[in-house]
């Protein structure tokens, strides 16, 4: 009986140790393990100054600009408290969208433009179908862009007023695609 | 107490005998589930809104990396129990898994890759889940290599089953990894208490393949125990009864 | 035959699908070998032990 127990404790002991060493050490290094910094982590300095980081948010909706004859492009990262331009040429990942997350490698530089030498688009865990999306963002439209576009200019749901009777299933104009 | 069903799935003739028996009645679920996951999953469920069909790696790579977890925490349990109450048969289910879960970790791992590069557009970022993900396929790699490193399968048992357990840290670090740090990797979509955020179509090949796997794993389990409680038992008169059968 | 090739495309990534479906089901197959594999030596290994044990008494 009594060896067993040691034993168990033993085993309950090594795990716990174990788990207690790792959580220190994970939350002191927290700032390493820092995959990525958002806009207000950089605009309250917590990047360490001229060097390399991965700065994430959100691509501001409206705000990408191709300059022509060239792959560079700009675009806002928000997090909708602050905003950070980027600068970037190169190609751009298939789920990169304006209104969808990203994560973009590189500098800053003095005129506070982020230039990145790598780009990398975020999704989410949701997935459905095409015509499912259509008709979400037709029905919840309005009140969904108004939220999640608050810095910029809503673009989605004002769209269809312009060119009269769209017929029921056209997509949105989500520019940048 | 009746504690006689354990005592009983922990002698080894029982568990060879039981563990034949029970192996077609989940290898043949688990086949039949995995093709019609896979039917539903390429061609019946609807290309994604944002992916397109590229989103279809999910029904692999989900699964595989589902096993990657489910396996070691079965394996750390097993080694935990055979730890504790000195049990060589629980020994057995651990060593028996470690191949089962590098393997499938290795997978999930492939696939992740082969869907980060379109969509995020890398193959690779030192990411705290991808990261967490590749330990996990090291702490494997790690058990069973010092199990081939040790002669003595009783010391085997104990210095595996050690590292067996210590390693299951890393199975909520892997889990969490994507709420507690910024990470490239998006949150779960099945496996967490809201309800998923995924149309039902695509959903249900999705399941099917979770328990497809699942029940594929327990298949192989159960055949290469037998193996392993084969090798661990030196003269007893019951392996004549099966070996020469 | 055009539908057929349309699912082979997938829309553009058959490149990054059907390896990631490839590799998987590598894994399964691989998973079935290896498991009779090791079931069937560990019962030659015990015949040999078995036979040898035989001789000797």
């Amino acid at each position: 009986m009594t060896p067993r127990r040691r034993r168990m404790a033993l085993v309950l002991g090594i795990v716990a140790g174990v788990a207690i060493a790792g959580a220190l050490a994970l939350s002191a290094f927290r700032q390493n393990v820092t995959f990525f910094f958002d806009p207000t982590q950089v605009a309250a300095g917590k990047v360490p100054a001229g060097e390399r980081f991965r700065l994430g948010g959100m691509v501001t909706q409206g705000s990408l600009q191709r300059a022509p004859g060239s792959l560079e492009v700009r675009f806002v990262v928000t997090d909708f408290s602050h905003d950070v331009p980027v600068s970037y040429t190169g190609v751009l990942p298939d789920l990169f969208r304006e209104g969808a997350g990203v994560v973009a490698h590189g500098r800053m530089r003095v005129d506070g433009t982020f230039v990145a030498d790598e780009v990398l688009a975020k999704h989410d865990e949701k997935y459905m179908p095409p015509e499912v999306a259509r008709s979400l963002k037709r029905r919840h439209g309005e009140s969904r862009a108004n939220a999640t576009a608050a810095p910029s200019v809503p673009s989605a749901p004002s769209a269809p007023a312009e060119a009269g009777a769209p017929p029921p299933h056209s997509t949105p104009s989500s520019a940048g695609t | 107490m009746t504690w006689t069903w354990f005592h009983r799935l922990a002698s080894p003739p029982y568990i060879y005998t039981l563990a034949a028996r029970l192996t077609p009645w989940f290898a043949w679920p688990a086949g039949l589930l995995i093709v019609a996951g896979l039917w539903g999953g390429l061609v019946l469920a609807p290309p994604d809104y944002q992916q397109g069909d590229g989103f279809r790696i999910i029904y692999v790579h989900a699964p595989s990396a589902w096993m990657s977890l489910m396996v070691y925490t079965t394996m750390a349990i097993a080694a935990a129990v055979g730890l504790i109450w000195r049990i060589k048969v629980a020994h057995a289910v651990a060593a028996s898994c470690a191949p089962i879960g590098a393997s499938f970790t290795f997978a999930a791992l492939v696939t992740g890759a082969l869907w980060g590069q379109p969509m995020w557009g890398t193959y690779w970022e030192w990411d705290p889940r991808l990261t967490s993900e590749l330990i996990l396929l090291f702490l494997y790699l790690g058990y069973m290599g010092l199990r081939a490193a040790l002669e003595d399968t009783q010391r085997a048992d104990r210095a595996s089953g050690v590292l067996a357990v210590v390693g299951v840290v890393n199975v909520p670090i892997i889990h969490y990894s994507v709420t507690w740090w910024n990470s490239l990797h998006q949150a779960p979509t099945v496996m967490r208490l809201a309800k998923p955020e995924i149309a039902a179509s695509m959903l249900v090949p999705l399941l099917m393949m979770l328990l497809g796997f699942t029940l594929f794993f327990v298949a192989i389990l159960l055949v290469r125990l037998r193996g392993e409680v084969l090798s661990r038992e030196r003269s007893a008169s019951w392996i004549r009864e099966v070996v020469s059968a | 035959m055009n539908s057929m090739s349309r699912f082979f495309e997938m829309g553009g990534y058959a490149a990054f699908v059907w390896p990631a479906y490839a590799i998987t089901f590598a894994a399964i197959v691989l998973n079935i070998l290896w498991a009779r594999r090791s079931l069937a030596r560990s019962r030659e290994e015990a015949r040999r032990r078995l036979a040898a044990r035989g001789e000797g008494a």
